[in-house]
C-alpha cells in the first residue's frame, strides 16, 4: 500500500505547508570588486542575529557573490553577482517585503552592491522597491525538494526543543512515582500550553 | 566556515550541462514533482533538509555559455560525507542528474567525483538556518514526537497520578523509536 501511495500523484500543497524555495541573482555594480562585496557579506552578523532571523519564515538563508564558472575550465562570468536565496515559508513577495522591512538597516548596504538596486533604507518606499528589484532577479525553481515537508519553521523549531526537552526528562524521571512523575511533566511541558492543574 | 551554521552546511553548484541534457532534466524534474517515489530514496537517507535545482542559461544578465544547472542543497556533515552518501546510497539517482555535466568524471572513484563536484562549488559569505542545530532525522523524529506529545499533553492535566503514570508510559513506548 505504501509502496503504491508513492505511485499516485501528489495532490496539490495547501496553502498553509507551502514552502518556497526563493533564489535571486543580481548583478554586481560594475565599478565594485567581487572581494569588497564578499568581505562586506562576511562581516554581517550571524546566528540569530543574522538579516534572515528577523522573520520567523526563514528556513535557510544564504548569501553569495560569485564570478566565476567552472567548465572545462574555471573561467570569469562576465560580471559577479550577488545570489540571495532561502527557503521560506509563504509566498516569495511577502517574505521578501517583510525580511526588507525589519532587516532593512542591514540588508540596505548589500542591495547597495547591486546595479540599479535601491539602497537607501530611510527612503519610505526602500522595502517594496527592494522586494520589486529582487523580484525581478529571481530564478525559478524547476525542482524543490524538502525532508519533512508541511511544516512551517517555527513549527519545526517548537518541534526540535520539546522532543529534546521530552529526552532529557525521560532520562530524569526514570522511576519516578506517579504524584512526582505528573507535577514534573506538569511543570516542564503544560505552561506552554497555558494548561491549568 | 561561512557555509557552515551549526550542524548544517550549505552548497550551491553551477554545473554546466552538456547539449540535450537540461531537456532531459525539465522531464525528470517535472516527474519528480509528480511522483514521489522519485524521491523517496533520498527522504530514507535523511541527509538532505531542502534543497533545490534551476535551469539556467545566465547568472544575473551574464550568459553562460551553455545551459547550467543550478543548485542549492543545505545538508547534515561535510561536503566530503555528502558526495560519499550519495555516492554509496543512490549511485543511479546521482547519475540521472549529474551525468550530463560537462567533463562529469563518472561516480567511481568517488576522489574524482568528489573533486569535480568542488570545483564547481561557490563559497558562501553568509549562512542561515533557523534550526541548523539539529541534524535532518533529528528534525524527522521532533516532528513525529512532537505529534504525539501534543495529544498527551492536552489530556494530562485531567488525568490522575496513576491514569498519567499510564498514559505517560504509553507516550514514552510510542515515540521510543524516535527519542
Amino acid at each position: 500500500m505504501a509502496l503504491m501511495d508513492q505511485w499516485r500523484p501528489r495532490p496539490a500543497p495547501t496553502a498553509a505547508a507551502t514552502l518556497t524555495s526563493l533564489t535571486t541573482i543580481s548583478p554586481l555594480r560594475p565599478d565594485l570588486e567581487a572581494d569588497v562585496a564578499r568581505r562586506l557579506l562576511a562581516s554581517l552578523p550571524v546566528g540569530v542575529h543574522s538579516p534572515f532571523a528577523v522573520t520567523p519564515r526563514t528556513h535557510f538563508g544564504r548569501m553569495q557573490i560569485v564570478d566565476e564558472l567552472m567548465s572545462d575550465r574555471r573561467r570569469p562570468l562576465g560580471g559577479a553577482v550577488l545570489v540571495l536565496s532561502a527557503d521560506v515559508d509563504g509566498d516569495a513577495p511577502s517574505y521578501l517585503l517583510e525580511l526588507l522591512d525589519a532587516a532593512g538597516t542591514d540588508l540596505a548596504p548589500v542591495l547597495g552592491l547591486c546595479a540599479g538596486a535601491p539602497s537607501d533604507p530611510s527612503a519610505p518606499d526602500f522595502a517594496r522597491a527592494a522586494t520589486r528589484y529582487l523580484l525581478a532577479h529571481r530564478v525559478p525553481a524547476t525542482l524543490h525538494y524538502v525532508n519533512t515537508p508541511g511544516h512551517t519553521a517555527v513549527q519545526v523549531d517548537r518541534a526540535v526543543a520539546r522532543h529534546r526537552r521530552l529526552a532529557a526528562f525521560a532520562l530524569a524521571y526514570q522511576g519516578a512515582e506517579p504524584a512526582r512523575l505528573r507535577s514534573a511533566f506538569l511543570d516542564a511541558f503544560a505552561p506552554e500550553a497555558g494548561v491549568h492543574r | 566556515m561561512a557555509n557552515r551554521a551549526g550542524r548544517t552546511t550549505g552548497t550551491t553548484l553551477v554545473i554546466p550541462l552538456r547539449r540535450g541534457w537540461a531537456v532531459w532534466c525539465r522531464v525528470l524534474f517535472a516527474a519528480s514533482r509528480r511522483f514521489a517515489f522519485i524521491t523517496a530514496p533520498l527522504r530514507r537517507q535523511s541527509f538532505i533538509h531542502m534543497a533545490h535545482w534551476s535551469i539556467v542559461d545566465d547568472l544575473g544578465g551574464n550568459a553562460l555559455g551553455h545551459t547550467c544547472l543550478y543548485f542549492e542543497s543545505n545538508f547534515d556533515a561535510s561536503m566530503d560525507e555528502y558526495v560519499d552518501v550519495f555516492v554509496q546510497a543512490l549511485p543511479w539517482h546521482m547519475r540521472l542528474v549529474w551525468a550530463g555535466g560537462v567533463a562529469y568524471p563518472g561516480l567511481y572513484p568517488s576522489a574524482a567525483y568528489r573533486d569535480w563536484s568542488d570545483d564547481h562549488g561557490n563559497a558562501i559569505q553568509h549562512y542561515y538556518g533557523a534550526y541548523a542545530g539539529a541534524t535532518t532525522t533529528e528534525v524527522a523524529a521532533a516532528l513525529r514526537v512532537s505529534e504525539r506529545l501534543d495529544r498527551f499533553e492536552a489530556d494530562a492535566p485531567y488525568l490522575d497520578d496513576e491514569a498519567f503514570a499510564a498514559g505517560y508510559r504509553r507516550l514514552l513506548h510510542e515515540v521510543g523509536p524516535w527519542l
